[in-house]
C-alpha cells in the first residue's frame, strides 16, 4: 500500500505536473496552431478551433470554441478582420479576461507583416467582403510565417517569463527551418520567376509574390462576391492576353467555377492547399510550404514541356 | 585546372546569390520588426483596434464609436387561395430595428435595439409602434465563470426566441412559437426587463446553465406596461453542444418558464421546453441547418367565487431544415403542429402547416425571400380547412452586422 502511494505520487509530480503546468494555447487556425507548437514545444498544449479545410471568412461560432477559449492561457489570431465575424462573439462569452483583445494572453499575429492591398480610397461594401486593413491572407508566406513565430514568441514570454530562454531557442530554431525551407523554395521557383497566374480569390497574393510570380487578377471581381456568367467570360480574355499560365484556386472556395475557367481558357488549374492540415502532406506548417512550392513547380513545369 | 576554376566560379557565384537572398530576407525582417514596434505604439493596449480614416480625413479612435446598424425588414403578403383572408395583401414595412452596440468600459458591454414594427393587436389596428426591443448591459467578464445580463432582452427560450426575426431562415413565426411566447400580433417573441445571469459548466464540453428573473408585468410582445404581480417571471435554461463529424455540430437544450398572469397567486402558466439543432458547412459555399423545438405549457386558473378553477393547455412544435448551396441560394421546408385545449372552447383544436421558401443571399447583409404557406385549420380560431399564403420578403442590414449566434 505504501509503496503503491509512493508510486502514485512519484508518477503525480514528475508525469502529470508537467502536464498541468503547460500553456493551453487557442489559435484560430491550423497554420498558427503548428508554429504555436513549434515555438512552445514541450512547454504548450495547442489546439486550433478550425480544421485545415476551412474558409476562414466563414465559420459559425461553435459554443465548443468557447469552452477552449475559457480555459485558454494564450489565444491567437490571424486578424486584420478575417474572423473578425465569429471570434468577438467567442472572445466575448468566454469569460476569460486573460485572452481578451490587448491583453496579456491575446496575440495579434500580424504585427509587423508588410500587408497588402490595403485599401487606398474610401471603400464601401459595393466592393465585396474588402478589409480594410488589407489582404489577411499573409501566411503562406515563409518570411511571415518567421514574422508570426516572432510574435508568438513575444506573447509566451509575457505570459510565461520563467521559460524565456527556452521560448527564444525554440524559436530561433524555427526560424532556421522556415529559412532553409524557404530557400529551397525560391530555388525551386527561381526558374518561374515572372510567370504570371490567376487566382479564384485574393489569397495567393502573399504566397506568388514570395516567389517573384505576378497574380494577374482574380476571378472574383470582387472579393468575396460569387462571380457571374459576364465576369467568367471576362476571364478567358484576361489569361489569355496576359499569357497566364496557371489558375489557383484553394480546396475551400469555388472549385467548380475556376475549373470552368480553366476549361474555357485551356490554362491548368492548380487546387493549392494553402493551409496546414488542408491536404495530404501538409500536417505542419512547412509540411504546407513545402507542399505549395513543390506542387507550383509540378503545375509550371508540365505547362513549360 | 580551367574546370576547377569553372566550378569554383559557378560556387562562388551561387553562394552569392544565395547570400544576397539571405540579406534580403534579413532586411525584410529587420523591417518587420521596426513596423510590429511602431504598430504596437499606435495601437496602445488594444491591438486589433486600430484609428479608422473616415470620410473627413481625420483619423478617430474606434473605441469612442459604438457599432451602428439599421436593419429593414419589408414583406408583400398575399392570400393566394383559401377559406379566409389573413394578410393584408399588400407590400408593407413590417420593421425596422436601430441598434447601437459597444464596450461601455472594462466590466461591461452595452447594447440597445430600437424597433419600429407594426402591431396587428386590435386596439393597435395594425398600427407602427416605436419600441425598445432590447437593452441592456452585458457583464460578460464575471468570475467563477459567470456572466450576467441586466436591462430589457428577448428571453432566452428555446432556439428561436432569443434570434431577431430578420436572421430568422423562415419569414413567419410557427404558430407555436408564437403561441408560447403569447405574440399572436407581432409575431416576433417574448421581451421583458430584468436579470439574467449564465454559468458556463467547468467540463471539457460547452453546458450553460441560465437564470432568469423578469418583471413579469406581462409576457410576450406586448406593448403596454401591464399589472403588477406578486411573482416575477421566472426563467431557467439549460443548453450543451457537441462536435460531431468534421464540420457538424448540435445543440440541444431545455427551458423552463414560470408566469404569473394575473394578481391572483394562483394563477400560473408553466411552459416547458425542449430544442435540437444539427448544424454542417463546407466553407461559404454549402451550409445546412436543421432544427426542431417542441413546448408544453399548462395554464392554471384558480377557483373564483364566480367560476370553478380549471386548467388549459397547449403543447406543438416545429421542424425545419435550411441548405444554402452556391454560396447565395437557399432553400427551405418547415413542418409546424400545433394543439390546444382550452375549457372555455370545450373541445381539441389542431393547426397543422407546411412552408416552403426559396433565398437568394447576395451577400451577408442582405437577402431575398420567397415564401409558400399552407395553413390547415382543424378548429383553430374556430374554422376548419386550408388557406394558402405567399410572402415576398426582402431584408437588408446598414452598418455594423452582429455576430450572429450558432
Amino acid at each position: 500500500m505504501k509503496k503503491a502511494s509512493v508510486c502514485f505520487c512519484f508518477l503525480y509530480f514528475f508525469l502529470l505536473c508537467p502536464l498541468f503546468s503547460r500553456l493551453y494555447v487557442v489559435t484560430t487556425t491550423t497554420d498558427l496552431a503548428s508554429i504555436a507548437k513549434e515555438v512552445g514545444r514541450d512547454l504548450v498544449e495547442v489546439e486550433s478551433l478550425t480544421f485545415g479545410n476551412t474558409d476562414l471568412h466563414f465559420v459559425p461560432a461553435q459554443p465548443n470554441f468557447i469552452v477552449k477559449v475559457n480555459k485558454a492561457d494564450v489565444f491567437i489570431e490571424v486578424g486584420l478582420e478575417l474572423e473578425s465575424s465569429w471570434t468577438s462573439l467567442v472572445l466575448n462569452q468566454a469569460r476569460n479576461n486573460k485572452v481578451m483583445v490587448g491583453q496579456i494572453g491575446y496575440c495579434v499575429a500580424w504585427q509587423g507583416v508588410n500587408v497588402l492591398l490595403p485599401p487606398q480610397q474610401e471603400i464601401n461594401r459595393s466592393m465585396g467582403d474588402l478589409h480594410p486593413q488589407g489582404n489577411p491572407h499573409y501566411w503562406p508566406d515563409p518570411v511571415n510565417g518567421i514574422i508570426i513565430s516572432r510574435n508568438i514568441r513575444d506573447t509566451y514570454i509575457r505570459v510565461d517569463p520563467k521559460n524565456e530562454k527556452k521560448y527564444q531557442q525554440y524559436q530561433e530554431e524555427f526560424e532556421k527551418k522556415v529559412k532553409e525551407v524557404l530557400f529551397e523554395n525560391l530555388k525551386l521557383l527561381k526558374p518561374f520567376a515572372g510567370t504570371r497566374v490567376v487566382g479564384y480569390h485574393q489569397e495567393f497574393d502573399y504566397l506568388i509574390n514570395r516567389y517573384k510570380m505576378v497574380v494577374v487578377d482574380n476571378i472574383e471581381e470582387k472579393p468575396g462576391v460569387l462571380p457571374g456568367p459576364a465576369r467568367l467570360k471576362a476571364m478567358k480574355d484576361i489569361i489569355l492576353r496576359n499569357g497566364v499560365k496557371l489558375i489557383l484556386v484553394s480546396p475551400w472556395t469555388n472549385i467548380a467555377l475556376a475549373r470552368k475557367v480553366s476549361q474555357d481558357s485551356g490554362v491548368p488549374l492548380l487546387i493549392l492547399p494553402i493551409q496546414t492540415k488542408s491536404a495530404e502532406n501538409t500536417e505542419t506548417y512547412l509540411d504546407m510550404l513545402r507542399t505549395t512550392a513543390q506542387m507550383l513547380y509540378e503545375a509550371l513545369s508540365k505547362k513549360e514541356k | 585546372m580551367r574546370k576547377t576554376l569553372i566550378w569554383l566560379f559557378l560556387f562562388s557565384s551561387a553562394s552569392l546569390i544565395a547570400q544576397t537572398e539571405l540579406d534580403e530576407i534579413e532586411k525584410e525582417l529587420r523591417e518587420a520588426e521596426k513596423r510590429g514596434e511602431e504598430q504596437k505604439s499606435a495601437m496602445g493596449s488594444t491591438p486589433r483596434l486600430v484609428p479608422v480614416r473616415q470620410r473627413t480625413g481625420f483619423i478617430v479612435d474606434r473605441a469612442s464609436i459604438p457599432d451602428i446598424f439599421t436593419v429593414a425588414d419589408i414583406v408583400h403578403e398575399q392570400d393566394a387561395y383559401g377559406i379566409r383572408r389573413e394578410t393584408k395583401n399588400n407590400i408593407d414595412v413590417r420593421e425596422v430595428e436601430f441598434g447601437f452596440s459597444g464596450f461601455v468600459d472594462w466590466l461591461a458591454h452595452g447594447n440597445a435595439l430600437f424597433a419600429l414594427h407594426r402591431d396587428d393587436h386590435q386596439d393597435l389596428q395594425g398600427r407602427y409602434i416605436f419600441d425598445i426591443h432590447e437593452l441592456f448591459l452585458d457583464f460578460y467578464n464575471l468570475p467563477y465563470n459567470l456572466r450576467a445580463r441586466v436591462g430589457k432582452m428577448f428571453l432566452d427560450a428555446g432556439r428561436l426566441n432569443s434570434i431577431h426575426r430578420h436572421d430568422w431562415f423562415f419569414t413567419n413565426a410557427p404558430l407555436i412559437h408564437k403561441a408560447v411566447m403569447n405574440d399572436l400580433f407581432v409575431g416576433e417573441g417574448a421581451a421583458d426587463t430584468g436579470i439574467e445571469i449564465a454559468y458556463l459548466m467547468p467540463w471539457d464540453f460547452f453546458q450553460e446553465l441560465k437564470i432568469g428573473i423578469f418583471r413579469g408585468r406581462i409576457f410576450g410582445h406586448g406593448h403596454t406596461d401591464g399589472i403588477e404581480k406578486a411573482a416575477p417571471l421566472w426563467l431557467g435554461r439549460l443548453k450543451q453542444f457537441f462536435p460531431l463529424v468534421g464540420n457538424l455540430g448540435t445543440e440541444f437544450g431545455f427551458t423552463y418558464l414560470r408566469y404569473q398572469p394575473t394578481i391572483s397567486p394562483h394563477d400560473v402558466d408553466y411552459t416547458y421546453g425542449s430544442d435540437i439543432t444539427f448544424r454542417w458547412f463546407h466553407s461559404r459555399i454549402y451550409r445546412f441547418i436543421f432544427t426542431t423545438e417542441f413546448w408544453y405549457k399548462e395554464l392554471y386558473r384558480a377557483p373564483t367565487p364566480i367560476m370553478a378553477g380549471y386548467r388549459d393547455s397547449l403543447w406543438g412544435f416545429y421542424t425545419f431544415f435550411d441548405f444554402i448551396f452556391m454560396q447565395n441560394y437557399g432553400v427551405g421546408y418547415r413542418f409546424d403542429y400545433y394543439e390546444d385545449y382550452y375549457q372555455v372552447y370545450a373541445q381539441r383544436r389542431h393547426y397543422l402547416g407546411n412552408t416552403f421558401w426559396f433565398t437568394y443571399r447576395p451577400s451577408e447583409f442582405a437577402y431575398y425571400r420567397l415564401t409558400l404557406e399552407a395553413r390547415h385549420y382543424h378548429g383553430y380560431d374556430g374554422i376548419y380547412g386550408i388557406n394558402y399564403l405567399v410572402f415576398l420578403q426582402g431584408t437588408y442590414i446598414l452598418g455594423f452586422h452582429l455576430p450572429h449566434r450558432y
